[in-house]
């Protein structure tokens, strides 16, 4: 066989999304001018994304399971409102956030597992279990949200949703992050020759490396420009770099793709198959928490309808970035992708003026047609073999 | 005879693993032509390719002199080639008739189904084959050498020149296997093309007026079937003489006892187990034999925590046991090769080298993370070990045959050294060369110590291996034989009825 360019051969779905990501910029960039590639511009699709891509990688972990968890949503916004009432001196207590966040993200984390147990024990489909927990929070939200509590400033939450980086630290930080891959993928390539395993070759590596230092850096000063890299947008980098290992570097990650993959077989390995289910929805409650303290901090408050369709914004992005709904496969970094499509795509409306109808028309198109396309381009059906077919036999008999 | 189909260096492969490499043969018009191999030898591949399901990556196909180019399974059936699958492809709970007719249904005005039509015309085909089947039966309602019978007919309902049968004798019994014989010896004999599609050589002696040999996705060769010997397929099968196992020395298995059942029993398992007592020594083969459905599987599955025992008590190494999952049994030493590899074994979108490591993750990492070197060598000692066939240990398990698939289900479980190894149909749908390879492990297995109970319907195979057979009917033990005195109709005596043959029990 031929030896690919790159020493691997490239995820097609991985390149076809950073395609689909580049024409948009350009396309953007043209219509929205030169404030497009703004330092605020950035910031603001960066920070933007932050809660519903916290979800979408817990998502993907769900989906990977072969369940799905429909209340993300809402249960964002149960310990949103629930933190922003237990900080409140008004309607609630008014406690400090070192002790209402813990308490939240514990609320978020037991009613996902709650979920989990009525999945895996009384063998309720996710799909009910957690179409239930949509209803169900967002009535329980509405009661806690009753007055719309305010956060009081001065509370290091706030800082989260409204604070930047110190531009020092955002170097430091990136600079970090570049060591700690370029370290990551020379070990993991000289482990696979070792093994005498296909991997990158050193023009790709370096490549790569140089691209995302250069693109970090140019990032970095951009937003440093303005007011430098938003808090929250870090604790979205670091929850997806965790998800990440997890998924592909624990046993509990690999025990998620083999349940989904097929759970019968997956038991007879002596994987416990059930607490497994339970604890990727705890994780996905603890995450939707996460996600709703940041929402909560973006928003200094809560309101009865915070985080709404926020599940489908994540599962849109899982999907998009290529997590099979069937369970067992899907990427934590395919779900990044898929974030930064859908936020783009939302931003680059909004600049352009488009009315919230044809908005909400646009973003569903995307998530069938980057998903349509993906899937016909691996397996096409037949009337587009047909059509293939067609095509080629003119081909040949012109030439 | 005039040749009515020509492969000429049909090529085809799936991602890393080469499935055909340039085969080139014909079939004559109105033979019965048997294509054989191994499992992945590429048989399935090549008829996939002529009835239109897999396109072909180079290669030219002639049907009735001119090359044919198939996108779709319908421009196959427009040739006049029709497939009977292996696994029935038709719906279970709709009428045989609809069945037949599924997607050409004679129709009325306004498009409403003729079911007079309909039912006529089925029966009319049905009374053409001689068959008994009534045209309003339900599909789920038939024995699955019925359905064979019916995918046949639907096969033959429309002007179809070439039949390709597929395994079709795997799930049906050997009364129904002569029913079938004799319909294809009538429809061959009205002219007929049939490509049968088989590694059961019995049948293919039978049936069959030439031969093509395919290994390792080439073309080793076509003979006259009349003209040569088991034995002479047999090696262009396998490319080398097949060695026999090597027949075990008696007397072994007096050591410890590593696994005992005690009366036990079990009521929520589909087939109920009751007072089941059986002894596994340190370094025997105890074969579990009987008829399917006779609760083998069960107690297999007793015994590995994947159903509960309702009375009675489990021994391993002499001391009682509560093993309420599989990872309690294999904390315990205890390894279970399931009988369904595709439902049960394995994990079809995932490498080989992720199916091998899963059943004991943990001892391949370091406080919860995975080393990756060092579950890489494991895949490659083991595929090595059990010379698993495959372009690379990363490709995934759904591309591989069936023999190297079982052949990976043996490896995750061997790799944890198990000293109890549970075997449940280790040998289903496997070839000849595979099937060696694994009655060569096996045989390893036991004389290192390791206790062995076998579960199999294959007579040939349990006589060939075991040490001791105890024999299993309506979910309990009617007899034990010991190696010296069990014959197959010993062994069939007690699965059937349940005694031994002199009438004693």
């Amino acid at each position: 066989m031929k030896e690919p360019r790159f020493g691997i051969r490239v995820n097609f779905r991985v390149m076809s999304m950073i395609l689909i990501l580049v024409v948009m910029w350009i396309f953007f960039r043209l219509q929205v001018g030169d404030f497009y590639f703004s330092g605020e511009s950035i910031a603001k699709l960066s920070r933007d994304m932050v809660s519903w891509t916290i979800l979408a990688a817990g998502m993907t972990l769900v989906i990977i399971s072969g369940n799905i968890d429909l209340s993300v949503g809402s249960l964002l916004s149960v310990v949103a409102a629930s933190a922003a009432l237990m900080m409140n001196p008004e309607y609630g207590p008014g406690w400090s956030a070192n002790v209402a966040v813990p308490i939240a993200l514990a609320i978020g984390t037991s009613l996902g597992l709650l979920q989990g147990t009525l999945v895996a024990y009384f063998r309720i489909p996710s799909f009910i279990v957690t179409l239930g927990g949509l209803f169900i929070f967002r009535g329980i939200t509405q009661k806690i949200s009753e007055f719309d509590p305010r956060v009081p400033a001065g509370n290091w939450v706030v800082s989260l949703g409204f604070d930047y980086v110190p531009h020092e630290t955002a170097y430091a930080m990136i600079a970090a992050f570049v060591l700690l891959l370029a370290g990551v993928l020379i070990i993991s390539r000289r482990n696979r020759l070792h093994m005498n395993l296909p991997s990158w070759n050193i023009p790709a590596l370096a490549g790569i490396l140089f691209i995302v230092a250069a693109l970090l850096a140019l990032l970095v000063m951009k937003m440093n420009e303005y007011k430098g890299i938003p808090n929250q947008t870090v604790v979205m980098a670091i929850v997806l770099i965790t998800l990440h290992v997890i998924s592909k570097q624990t046993t509990f990650g690999r025990h998620l793709y083999a349940i989904g993959g097929n759970t019968e077989a997956a038991r007879i390995s002596g994987i416990k198959v059930e607490r497994k289910i339970v604890a990727v929805f705890a994780l996905m409650g603890f995450l939707a928490g996460v996600a709703g303290i940041v929402w909560m901090a973006q928003n200094q408050g809560s309101t009865k309808n915070g985080g709404q369709y926020y599940e489908l914004y994540a599962i849109a992005a899982a999907i998009i970035g290529g997590t099979s709904l069937m369970g067992g496969r899907g990427t934590i970094f395919g779900t990044f992708l898929g974030g930064l499509v859908m936020a783009t795509v939302i931003q680059g409306m909004d600049y352009t003026n488009l009315e919230n109808w044809l908005q909400l028309v646009v973003r569903g198109s995307v998530l069938v047609l980057a998903v349509g396309l993906d899937i016909m381009a691996k397996n096409p059906p037949l009337w587009a073999r047909r059509l293939q077919s067609k095509v080629w036999k003119q081909s040949r008999s012109a030439s | 005879m005039a040749e009515i189909v020509q492969f000429e260096s049909v090529a085809k492969r799936f991602g890393g693993t080469v499935a055909l490499d340039g085969v080139s043969f014909s079939i004559r018009e109105g033979e019965v032509h048997a294509l054989i191999g191994e499992n992945g030898a590429g048989k399935s591949t090549l008829m996939r390719i002529l009835s239109g399901v897999l396109p072909k990556d180079s290669g030219r196909i002639f049907v009735g002199g001119s090359e044919k180019v198939f996108r779709l399974a319908v421009d196959a059936q427009r040739e006049g080639i029709s497939t009977v699958y292996q696994e029935p492809h038709l719906v279970p709970h709709m009428t045989v008739a609809e069945n037949v007719f599924l997607g050409r249904e004679p129709l009325k005005r306004f498009g409403w189904v003729d079911f007079n039509t309909l039912n006529a015309r089925t029966q009319e085909i049905l009374a053409q084959l001689e068959l008994t089947i009534s045209s309003t039966t339900t599909l789920a309602d038939l024995s699955s050498a019925e359905v064979q019978l019916v995918q046949i007919a639907r096969a033959i309902a429309f002007s179809t020149k070439i039949l390709i049968l597929d395994e079709p004798t795997a799930s049906i019994t050997g009364r129904e296997t002569e029913i079938l014989f004799s319909l294809l010896k009538k429809l061959n004999a009205k002219g007929l093309t049939i490509v049968y599609v088989s590694h059961r050589l019995k049948e293919i002696f039978e049936l069959c007026h030439r031969a093509t040999v395919l290994r390792d996705g080439r073309y080793v060769g076509t003979v006259d079937v009349e003209k040569t010997t088991e034995r002479e397929i047999i090696s262009m099968m396998v490319g080398r003489e097949v060695e026999e196992t090597t027949s075990l020395p008696n007397g072994r298995g007096t050591g410890e006892v590593s696994l005992e059942l005690r009366d036990v029993s079990v009521s929520e398992s589909p087939v109920p187990v009751r007072n089941v007592s059986l002894k596994v020594r340190k370094g025997e083969i105890v074969a579990l034999a009987g008829l399917v459905g006779s609760g083998r599987s069960d107690v297999a599955k007793a015994v590995f925590g994947l159903n509960r025992i309702s009375a009675g008590s489990i021994h391993v190494h002499g001391t009682r046991v509560n093993i309420k999952s599989p990872g309690d049994a294999i904390r315990r030493g205890i390894s279970f090769v399931p009988e369904d590899r595709k439902s049960e074994g394995l994990i079809p979108i995932q490498s080989i080298k992720h199916n091998i490591s899963l059943t004991g993750l943990k001892l391949l990492a370091r406080l919860g993370f995975i080393r990756g070197s060092a579950e890489t060598s494991l895949a490659r000692t083991s595929s090595a070990q059990l010379s698993i066939r495959s372009s690379s240990e990363e490709a995934e398990v759904s591309t591989l045959s069936g023999g190297n698939q079982q052949k990976v289900v043996l490896a995750k479980w061997l790799w944890l050294k198990p000293t109890i190894l549970i075997l449940d149909e280790p040998t289903r749908g496997i070839d000849v060369g595979a099937k060696a390879e694994i009655h060569n492990l096996i045989t390893n297995l036991a004389k290192n110590d390791v206790a062995v109970l076998l579960i199999s319907s294959e007579l040939p195979e349990v006589l060939r291996l075991a040490d001791r057979i105890y024999v299993m009917r309506d979910g309990t033990i009617t007899g034990e034989l010991q190696r010296s005195e069990a014959s197959q109709e010993s062994i069939m005596h007690l699965a059937a009825l349940g005694k031994h043959e002199t009438g004693a029990l």
